[in-house]
């Protein structure tokens, strides 16, 4: 190999660094191939193994093609790109031999590092991937620097430096760059599920939700955040019945002109949602209005976005609290919300009928489920496995259960008791995080609870869990969860044991606060954000103008940089008279020979241009007159301001000689 | 890299154009020191560097496609590096100062020993330099320190007469490869340059020497003949010390070896060899007489040298030689 060690040592090193981030998420045979091919390259510069013959190199792609074909199988999966480009990544060490090589690895590095952020776009992997990339410079430091230079930690000293400098480049372009709206969309799939809400409430479902801790959404208040029993984070409804599970369906709109009476509370709050699965955003009660990236209120008054969010999302909404509606139901709304599959769960269609029968109000109905619940059922977090028809086994045998067995048996029985209702899904509390000021929901938070029409009030809120467990709703899914020891498993039980660890979760609470701030900021810097942000700057500032905005910072940004790395290396340390005589050396480059300028003297140096160049050496001596008698004879007389003004006039009238001479 | 590919001779013929030259020489004028600044530096991407604007570019667009923010940054972080490349990598090459030592002479075809004194003006270390005329590539690079270097090259006469090496170019990619900066750089300097010796042994035994004024003459050998005084081109070892204090001259011990011949060397006599060689047999032949500290005479084509001997006779002749002009020689 023609390439230095030091230069090799770099390179495997930040390869190491690029190829971390993607370390778990690979199948694992690819994982052990990466370092089996770095383990093998150490040696190789190491001096112990030589390069095997292409062949092998050949084989080994080929392999390597065919195991991640064979682990994905669609070209669709975004996963299957990634691992592809990162094999090729590491198989280009099999054929390592010159310094060529080594550069095009180095710049492949460059869109590995955009693959990190496909996955994972918070502060630390930035820092991780960002100072990956400092050190694939040294690597290209070291690569074309003598050996002396490469020497130690100064590549990666110098490549610091070079970062250091283009940061302030990056600042400017990522506040003012426009942003633009995507010129195609492939419809990439991702091969790791999100986990979240899906669309239909099949029993059992929101119990596997709950055992996970990852990150769902988190609310800033523009005031106090309401009390942790009053946020219900409507998601989606579900009004049909299809295969025994609720669904979503297709509901009738309801009338237009319904009215709000008696707006009770109005909150602002700006929602910063992770992806979800499905294509619609948790918010609070009856939402008045919604900003954000394509997103609309549908009319039964959910948030939904176009698509499913792929990425961290922004949206700012206003809720009124507890507002009443006045309205009528409509036939077609009344008939869809009472609307049961026959020959379905008898005993819970018979316990309705006789519920209509013995309590003539919709209120004495609604009362009378949630006293028996209250009376005869338990929360549990293990309610073993539902037989035959699910809510009667849920209504009249079991009777243990959870959120969703409550929402869906609630809304079964009010539907066959004459009164209509649905079933909503989404997430119901969350924890309050004092160091960043905002509301935390994770996906142990997800609920169900029912909504049933009650004439003159609207939609009301009945949540049977709030009847059985109060203390899932007062003090959220933890307390819950901690009077059923041991019934909570894996990620979220943790994340509670946590809790316990006094100043440990403070410090993760104080991170987490870092997180979402890094997540509003940086990562939800979009079209609408940055036109915020520049608006509270320069007031009517509009999207034309952003193009020329963000050109003239970034021409200033550069002019900064470009006057701090080139001319301050010739000015630096340098005394004002050598300034003005390096100046004038500089003028006479290629009026006067060479030889003249240096050593011969001024004089001898003005009279040769005398004959070359009458106009400008006028003004050449007038320069020099003044120059020497501040110099040498200590003329009080001569300004230094007036040298410099004769300086200049002397450079702008040979600027423009030159330049009629090259026109 | 990827200027090694390059066969540099072609492209320096593609560069010889006469334009390019007399634009080069307003640019850069031959000088015989030469300060670099952005008057005289060239600055390119290389093909790594356009390779990295090119992957800038689809991260841009992946950013912009799955609107990503902080696909956004890499891309303006890889804009801002590149740009800073570029100022580093001419930073690189600013503020340099050169000068070049030529010997005096050479011989054609035969290497000549080049120095190249570089200093930092500004006393930054200056990484990863290199040096060469295109014709003769040496892909070795160098590093200056505050303390200067003097990197040596070697270049080849390519003809008799004043030699000019011709433009030398300084290059360099540091820091990252991603940018070439290089200045063509003339020293105006000429290398008086030598026809190559032809040996022509047999051909002086078979030709007349014709005996000038009969001084062909037999004395012994390390025996000094007589004092005379001292002339420009005498050896200074033959100097008698005693007698020029004595004489306040200097004066000289004149030898004569038995062999000792004088002789005319003319060019028309070396009918033997082809033209082209013609002058390369009379220069072996002063090196030969010289070695042998005989006195001889050049004659070519009738301009001709007095019979002398001595280093200084040696040096006028081997002038007279390589600045001989002729038609067809």
């Amino acid at each position: 190999m023609t390439v230095k060690r030091s230069a090799l040592l770099w390179m495997l090193a930040s390869q190491g660094l690029m190829l971390a981030p993607h370390g778990l998420r690979m199948p694992v045979w690819m994982a052990l191939g990466c370092l089996a091919i770095g383990a093998f390259t150490l040696a190789r510069i190491q001096g112990h193994v030589k390069l095997p013959s292409k062949w092998v190199a050949i084989a080994a792609v080929f392999l390597g093609w065919g195991l991640l074909w064979q682990e994905y199988g669609s070209p669709m999966a975004v996963e299957f790109w990634v691992d592809l480009l990162l094999f090729m990544y590491t198989a280009k060490l099999l054929e390592l031999d010159s310094k060529r090589d080594v550069s095009q690895i180095m710049l492949l590095s460059f869109f590995v590092a955009m693959t990190h952020f496909l996955f994972d776009e918070s502060m630390l992997q930035t820092i991780m991937t960002f100072s990956g990339l400092v050190m694939v410079m040294a690597t290209l430091i070291a690569l074309h620097a003598s050996a002396t230079q490469a020497q130690g930690r100064q590549p990666l000293k110098l490549a610091g430096l070079a970062f250091l400098q283009a940061v302030p480049l990056l600042v400017i372009l990522f506040v003012f760059f426009p942003r633009l709206s995507p010129f195609w969309t492939i419809p990439l799939e991702r091969e790791t599920a999100v986990t979240g809400l899906s669309d239909r409430l099949m029993l059992g479902d929101i119990h596997t939700l709950v055992q996970s801790d990852a990150l769902a959404f988190r609310v800033n208040f523009n005031a106090q955040p309401p009390a942790s029993r009053d946020l219900y984070w409507r998601t989606l409804v579900l009004s049909e019945i299809s295969d025994g599970s609720w669904v979503v369906g297709s509901p009738p709109a309801p009338r237009p002109n319904t009215k709000i009476l008696i707006p009770n509370e109005v909150i602002d709050y700006e929602l910063l949602s992770q992806s979800m699965r499905v294509p619609f955003i948790p918010s609070l009660d009856r939402v008045l209005s919604v900003e954000g990236d394509s997103v609309s209120l549908d009319p039964l008054g959910f948030v939904r976005s176009k698509r499913v969010l792929q990425t961290v999302s922004q949206f700012q909404m206003q809720s009124a609290l507890n507002a009443l509606d006045a309205a009528d139901l409509s036939k077609v709304e009344r008939t869809a919300y009472l609307a049961l599959p026959a020959r379905t769960n008898p005993l819970a269609q018979a316990y309705g009928a006789a519920l209509a029968e013995r309590h003539p109000t919709p209120e004495a109905r609604i009362q009378a489920v949630l006293a028996w619940y209250f009376d005869d059922f338990t929360y549990t977090l293990n309610p073993g496995p539902s037989e035959g028809d699910s809510i009667d086994h849920f209504l009249f045998e079991a009777q243990r259960g959870f959120c969703e067995h409550f929402a869906a048996s609630f809304t079964w029985v009010m539907r066959a008791a004459g009164v209509p209702a649905r079933v909503v899904l989404g997430y119901q509390g969350g924890a309050y995080n004092p160091s960043g000021n905002y509301i935390e929901v994770r996906q142990f938070d997800a609920h169900a609870w029912s909504e049933v029409w009650v004439q003159g009030e609207g939609w009301r809120r009945v949540d049977p869990t709030a009847f059985v467990a109060p203390e899932r709703i007062e003090a959220g899914m933890g307390a819950a969860a901690a009077g059923m020891d041991g019934l909570m498993t894996g990620k979220a039980w943790e994340y509670f044991q946590m809790q316990s660890l006094g100043w440990l979760f403070d410090l993760q609470l104080q991170l987490q606060a870092l997180g979402h701030l890094w997540d509003r900021i940086i990562v939800n810097y979009d079209q609408a954000q940055q036109l915020r942000w520049l608006t509270t700057v320069w007031p009517g500032l509009e999207l034309k103008d952003l193009a020329p905005l963000a050109l003239a910072a970034f021409l200033l940004g550069l002019a900064v940089i470009t006057a701090g790395l080139v001319a301050s290396p010739f000015r630096r340390g340098l005394s004002r008279e050598a300034r003005w005589y390096r100046g004038y050396l500089n003028c006479l480059d290629g009026v006067v020979p060479d030889q003249m300028s240096r050593g011969s003297g001024i004089a001898r140096c003005q009279e040769i241009w005398q004959s070359a160049r009458p106009t400008e050496a006028a003004l050449a001596s007038d320069f020099v007159e003044k120059f020497e008698s501040l110099l040498y004879q200590e003329d009080q007389s001569v300004t230094p301001s007036s040298i410099s003004k004769a300086l200049l006039v002397l450079k702008v009238k040979l600027a423009w000689m030159r330049f009629t001479a090259w026109r | 890299m990827s200027w090694r590919s390059i066969d540099w001779s072609q492209r320096a013929e593609k560069f010889r154009t006469a334009r390019f030259k007399s634009w080069l020489d307003r640019r850069v004028p031959p000088a015989q020191t030469i300060r670099l600044s952005h008057r005289n530096i060239f600055i390119v991407p290389t093909r790594q560097g356009f390779g990295f604007v090119l992957i800038l570019l689809l991260i841009l667009i992946a950013g912009i496609n799955y609107q990503n923010a902080l696909a956004h940054a890499l891309a303006f972080l890889m804009l801002g590096l590149f740009l800073v490349a570029m100022l580093q990598t001419h930073r690189n090459l600013a503020g340099l100062v050169l000068s070049q030592t030529v010997p005096n002479e050479g011989v054609v075809g035969q290497k000549v020993s080049v120095a190249f004194q570089v200093q930092s003006e500004v006393g930054r270390i200056h990484d990863g330099l290199s040096f060469f005329w295109p014709t003769h590539p040496v892909f070795q690079s160098f590093r200056v320190d505050r303390h200067g270097a003097t990197i040596y090259r070697h270049t080849i006469p390519e003809h008799r007469g004043w030699y000019q090496p011709g433009r030398v170019r300084l290059e360099t990619v540091y820091p990252f490869g991603l940018f070439r900066a290089w200045s063509w750089l003339d020293f105006d300097s000429k290398i008086l340059s030598y026809p190559k010796p032809v040996p022509c042994d047999n051909l002086l035994r078979q030709e007349d020497s014709e005996p000038n004024e009969g001084l062909r003459s037999s004395v012994g050998t390390d025996e000094v003949k007589a004092l005379r005084e001292f002339q420009d081109g005498d050896d200074q070892r033959h100097i008698h010390w005693r007698a020029s204090a004595k004489l306040d001259r200097l004066m000289v011990k004149s030898y004569e070896s038995r062999h000792s011949v004088s002789q005319w060397l003319r060019l028309e006599a070396m009918h033997g060899l082809p033209m082209a060689d013609r002058l390369g047999g009379l220069v072996y032949l002063i090196a030969a007489a010289s070695e042998r500290g005989d006195a001889f005479g050049l004659d070519l084509k009738g301009q001709q040298l007095p019979i002398a001997s001595g280093p200084g006779q040696e040096r006028k002749a081997l002038k007279r030689i390589a600045l001989f002009d002729w038609p067809g020689y």
